[in-house]
């Protein structure tokens, strides 16, 4: 533009200064005969009078996109122990980052909430109850969930770290293999029903939330925490239309349930319907409701019409490559009416076995069955899980805690109790930790009362998350302080403590009660705990050093949840107590329960001997200096029998564990192992009950219970047990290996072998021993020969812990006790702690028509005849 | 907080005429920003006008120690925190706009969704455009501009902060609007 920028400009504002309607003569006028200037100014004054463009300002707008993105700038910040490393994703509730856990080293993901949510603190509470239940499962397909934190500003659900891809990627790519198929589908519904088990719904089940690892593992993610969504729509406060277009539900409404649609109270049957549409999805690459015949996506609205009424196309004309009948199960999942489709995720797992059968499964081993090598041979190992219960207690920010008064049970005339003393002081100090909110009740539980006063019920009332109780009573030297801590949700315990009551030292006890408490709800020691501890330890005379290091690993111990890592902590800190102070008993006990521990995770493992040693070495130190610790003799008590066969000490320490704490179920379960060891099957019937019932959501404490039945020669009820046990917790293999066994017992060899067949397709090392047994007790010696060669192979390939007692399995089916009975002995004498079993289990009995038998028994000193079976009992002849 | 210190001194070096303070300072400001917006909308119906430079305002408290700096150092603040949410709004309205010329359904992520109405973006981009070809003319009524819209200033601060007065502030923002609603008008 030829014309001066300037002079344009000054045209313009005089213009602007005077009047609309005088605007254009006076242009006319300065302008002269300069048309260019005077179309410049024109078209500028015009555009001002038009344009909208400047109003307002931008800020809003820009502190909207602002308040949207709270993750864009997180990579490389520090959020608590937390490094960000980079971003992973944006869901549905907030953006997922990969983190590590610099404390331990440990690459974890976090789930940060966008402050959506965090705004609505009902939201909040119940975002983190839901995360708090999900915690509790324990499930190789399902994505661990491991903390929830608020840290500063930040609120995050901390998540076990998944390599792999989303199943929604992996369709995307085509790169699903039809053979593949069935495999992924039943992990997707095995995570689900140990979830359903748990009482957990899902709600959000998608491809998005499906990841499968390079081993092809599944991995299911956001188990229930759709529910704070749902709950929008249960309330009826919005309409869906209105929740989609504020984002609440896009990406999600074609996996949707027609009930969770029309906002009805959901049940697991939900995910039923949503694993349909995952699966339907699997097989044709296409969601069957969100399409429309020339491919194009559909409106929401569609959408919603369409899974309301509308019959997908059937699979089998869609694509090729679904595998057979695989239509039909996927139908019954897509039906309409809930009653209609699968009732249980473990349902349609049985369905999805047998189409499995059908099909040849692609030639893999399934990494996280290799782990199962640990446990050959289920049955053999008496499971020895001391203090391997694996509670959470989530005390995070928002936790309640109830304290119920500690009542004295035996109170002397004219003696006062000092429970209600212990029981203010507990609130008092308590409360004043940050984090915690502490409330009481008047009236103490009744701890095995009706359920009206039961501490649950109690803990429910008050709104707590977790309740605390105790009580006083006379032990051998004195009054004891039993206290218990429990999730009232669950009414799992998270723990119980015994303390010595010494009248000229009250300070001392309830400093320790209150750290105690504090560092179970995993609550981190503060530097008023410091204080604490080392007036603690002066009043003990112990060093102060050390009593802070002990406190730092019961903290780690009460976080390990299956964490290497923490236990590894935890036994750091401990030693470094016992080296600072060797005579800090309580230390030295804490090392025996992790040792005692880490020997379960690695068993059969080259490092189980020397966890060993040192867990008995750890435990004796404890019960030298102080004769009072429950957990210390139980740790004890199972090396004494895992690794000595010493049965009659173990005995005691088991029984000297349970004097001091009555309802330490890790006791009662180890003691009831011994019990059936030795024959006592009665008393092991009644310690493996009571440990069921201390810990009633383990599937290995309820797979224990079963098979003291099984071994008190209980088959009808070692079956119905074993048979509730799979049907509760499909995925649970020890528990379907262990039914296998139970049913040979009872003569139904063929279903058994099928059991065992399913198992050796999956992990040849750990159902091998078991197949050609049943093969041979079934007379099919060419197949019990195959799989033994199989095995001879295998054991060629890799590590087995103790290959004698698997070959001699094998060749005991066959009834060839010529080479049975040295190969069984070698694991007996190698006090291989599976081959227990070899005097007890009902499958041996063949063996004691071998003379060398009976001789073996006297070795180890244990029963050689086998157990009259209980009275309604039925009773095998095989 | 940690960064106290930082902010203020790389404040005080980019007044000095450290060029390379500003780019240390970019993303700090930036992460303020963030911080501060998200409690706004947490407490705020976020269809409610904000008082406009209140945010600003308070991520400068926060960030910047007082002591330590010149007053005028504020309106060199004000005038990044202009220029960050002009990128900011940039880069989403581009990214919106790019998801729906792709031909997919927008994917938004639950908190993303409708932040930004639909016309909205194109509008956005269009500013922009026509904001550089004023930089390049007159570089401080786009300035102004900057202040003016992307930070939310008033006449009074904007002025404060290019050091003129306010009726210059007044008569480059009115030509501005002309001469950048003309372009926008011609640029479609």
């Amino acid at each position: 533009m030829a014309t001066n920028l300037r002079q344009i400009e000054e045209m313009f504002h005089r213009a602007m200064d005077v009047s609309p309607d005088e605007r254009s003569g006076y242009l006319d006028e300065v302008c002269e005969k300069d048309d260019d200037l005077r179309r410049e100014v024109n078209s500028l004054i015009a555009a001002y009078e038009s344009g909208s463009v400047l109003d307002g300002t931008a800020v809003t707008l820009a502190m909207k996109v602002l308040g949207s993105e709270p993750e864009s700038s997180m990579a490389g910040q520090e959020v608590g122990p937390y490094k960000i490393l980079s971003k992973l994703g944006q869901g549905g509730m907030g953006a997922v980052y990969l983190a590590e856990n610099r404390r331990v080293n440990k690459k974890v993901a976090l789930k940060f909430l966008s402050s959506d949510y965090i705004a609505d603190n009902w939201a909040k509470r119940q975002l983190i109850k839901e995360a708090q239940s999900v915690a509790m499962l324990d499930h190789p397909n399902i994505c661990a969930v491991y903390d929830f934190e608020e840290i500063g500003e930040h609120s995050f659900i901390v998540m076990q770290y998944i390599e792999g891809q989303t199943l929604s990627d992996l369709i995307r790519k085509k790169s699903l293999k039809t053979g593949q198929m069935v495999i992924l589908a039943q992990q997707i519904a095995n995570a689900l029903a140990h979830a359903h088990a748990h009482g957990i719904i899902h709600r959000d089940v998608k491809t998005k939330n499906i990841m499968v690892t390079p081993a092809e593992q599944v991995k299911v993610l956001d188990f229930g925490l759709a529910k704070t969504i749902q709950k929008n729509l249960e309330e009826g406060t919005e309409s869906i239309s209105q929740l989609s277009r504020d984002g609440l539900l896009v990406g999600t409404i074609a996996y949707m349930s027609p009930e969770q649609l029309r906002g009805e109270k959901l049940d697991y049957r939900t995910d039923i319907f949503s694993l349909g549409t995952v699966l339907y999805e699997m097989v044709c690459g296409k969601n069957p409701f969100a399409h429309r015949p020339d491919a194009k996506s559909k409106s929401n609205a569609e959408v919603i019409s369409s899974i309301m009424g509308d019959e997908p196309p059937s699979l089998r004309q869609m694509t090729i490559n679904c595998p057979k009948d695989f239509d039909h199960v996927v139908n019954r999942c897509l039906r309409k009416d809930p009653a209609d489709r699968y009732q249980s995720a473990a349902e349609l797992l049985i369905d999805l076995e047998n189409l499995q059968k059908g099909l040849a499964p692609p030639s893999r081993v399934s990494s996280y069955l290799n782990v199962r090598l640990a446990a050959v041979a289920a049955l053999l190992l008496l499971a020895l899980f001391v203090g391997t219960s694996i509670y959470r207690a989530w005390a995070g920010t928002n936790h309640t805690l109830a304290v119920l008064p500690i009542v004295c049970e035996d109170a002397e005339l004219g003696s006062p109790c000092i429970g209600p003393a212990l029981t203010w002081n507990l609130v008092k100090t308590l409360g004043r930790r940050r984090g915690l909110r502490v409330t009481s009740a008047p009236v103490a539980p009744s701890m095995y009362g009706p359920e009206a006063a039961s501490p649950e019920k109690m803990g429910r009332d008050l709104n707590a998350d977790t309740v605390l109780f105790g009580r006083v009573r006379r032990g051998e030297h004195g009054l004891i302080l039993t206290t218990r801590l429990q999730n009232v949700k669950t009414g799992v315990r998270i723990a119980e403590e015994n303390y010595p009551i010494d009248p000229e030292r009250l300070q001392l006890l309830q400093q320790q009660l209150s750290i105690d408490t504090a560092i179970q709800l995993q609550l981190p020691i503060t530097e008023d705990d410091k204080s604490m501890i080392a007036m603690m330890a002066a009043q003990q005379n112990r060093s102060a050093e050390a009593m802070e290091l002990y406190y730092k690993g019961r903290y780690y111990w009460s976080k390990r949840d299956g964490e290497n890592a923490n236990i590894q902590q935890a036994i750091d800190n401990f030693r470094a107590a016992t080296e600072k102070d060797p005579l800090l008993a309580r230390a030295w006990a804490g090392l025996a329960d992790c040792y005692a521990v880490t020997n379960t995770v690695a068993f059969g493992s080259l490092a189980s001997k020397d966890a060993m040693n040192k867990a008995e070495y750890a435990a004796r130190q404890a019960i030298q200096i102080d004769d009072n610790l429950a957990d210390a003799h139980t740790a004890y008590a199972a090396v004494l029998m895992k690794a000595r066969w010493d049965w009659e000490n173990a005995g005691k320490e088991f029984k000297r564990a349970i004097a001091i704490s009555p309802d330490y179920a890790p006791a009662h379960w180890g003691y009831s192992n011994l019990l059936a060891t030795t024959g006592r099957f009665p008393e092991a019937l009644i310690e493996s009950e009571l440990a069921m019932n201390l810990d009633p959501f383990s599937g290995p404490a309820i797979m224990n219970h079963c098979r003291v039945q099984y071994f008190a020669r209980n088959f009808d009820q070692a079956n119905a047990c074993l048979e509730k046990l799979t049907s509760e917790q499909p995925g649970y293999l020890n528990g379907k290996y262990m039914h296998g066994i139970a049913l040979l017992a009872v003569g139904r060899t063929q279903e058994a072998i099928q059991i065992f067949q399913d198992i050796y397709a999956k992990d040849k090392a750990y159902g091998g021993a078991m197949l050609g047994f049943s093969y041979g007790i079934a007379n099919q010696r060419v197949e019990a020969e195959r799989v033994l060669n199989e095995m001879q192979e295998l054991q060629k390939q890799r590590y087995m812990p103790e290959p004698n007692q698997e070959f001699g399995i094998i060749y005991l089916g066959m009834n060839d006790l010529d080479h049975a009975f040295p190969l069984l002995r070698k694991s007996v004498e190698d006090k291989f702690p599976p081959a227990q079993s070899i005097f007890i289990a009902a499958m041996f009995d063949r063996l004691r028509a071998d003379p060398r038998y009976a001789e073996l028994a006297r070795e180890v000193r244990l029963p050689s005849q086998p157990p009259a079976a209980s009275a309604g009992a039925n009773v095998s002849t095989k | 907080m940690r960064s106290d210190f930082d902010i203020t001194a790389l404040l005080v070096d980019w007044g000095n005429g450290d060029q390379s303070a500003l780019e240390r300072l970019l993303p700090l400001v930036e992460r303020e920003l963030h911080r501060l917006a998200h409690s706004y909308m947490r407490r705020e119906d976020p269809d409610h006008t904000l008082q406009t430079t209140a945010l600003i305002n308070e991520t400068y408290l926060r960030l910047v120690d007082q002591r330590k700096v010149e007053w005028q150092n504020r309106a060199h603040f004000f005038g990044i925190a202009a220029q960050i949410m002009r990128r900011i709004l940039l880069n989403y309205a581009r990214d919106q706009n790019r998801q729906k010329r792709g031909g997919k359904a927008i994917h938004v992520s639950l908190s993303e969704a409708m932040v930004m109405p639909a016309e909205k973006d194109r509008e956005l981009i269009a500013l922009n455009d026509a904001l550089n070809r004023l930089e390049a003319i007159d570089p401080r009524k786009s300035k102004v501009v900057e202040l003016r819209y992307f930070g939310g200033l008033s006449v009074e601060e904007a002025a404060e902060v290019l050091k003129v007065s306010p009726i210059t502030v007044m008569r480059d923002w009115q030509f501005a609007k002309a001469w950048l609603a003309r372009e926008m008008q011609n640029g479609n």
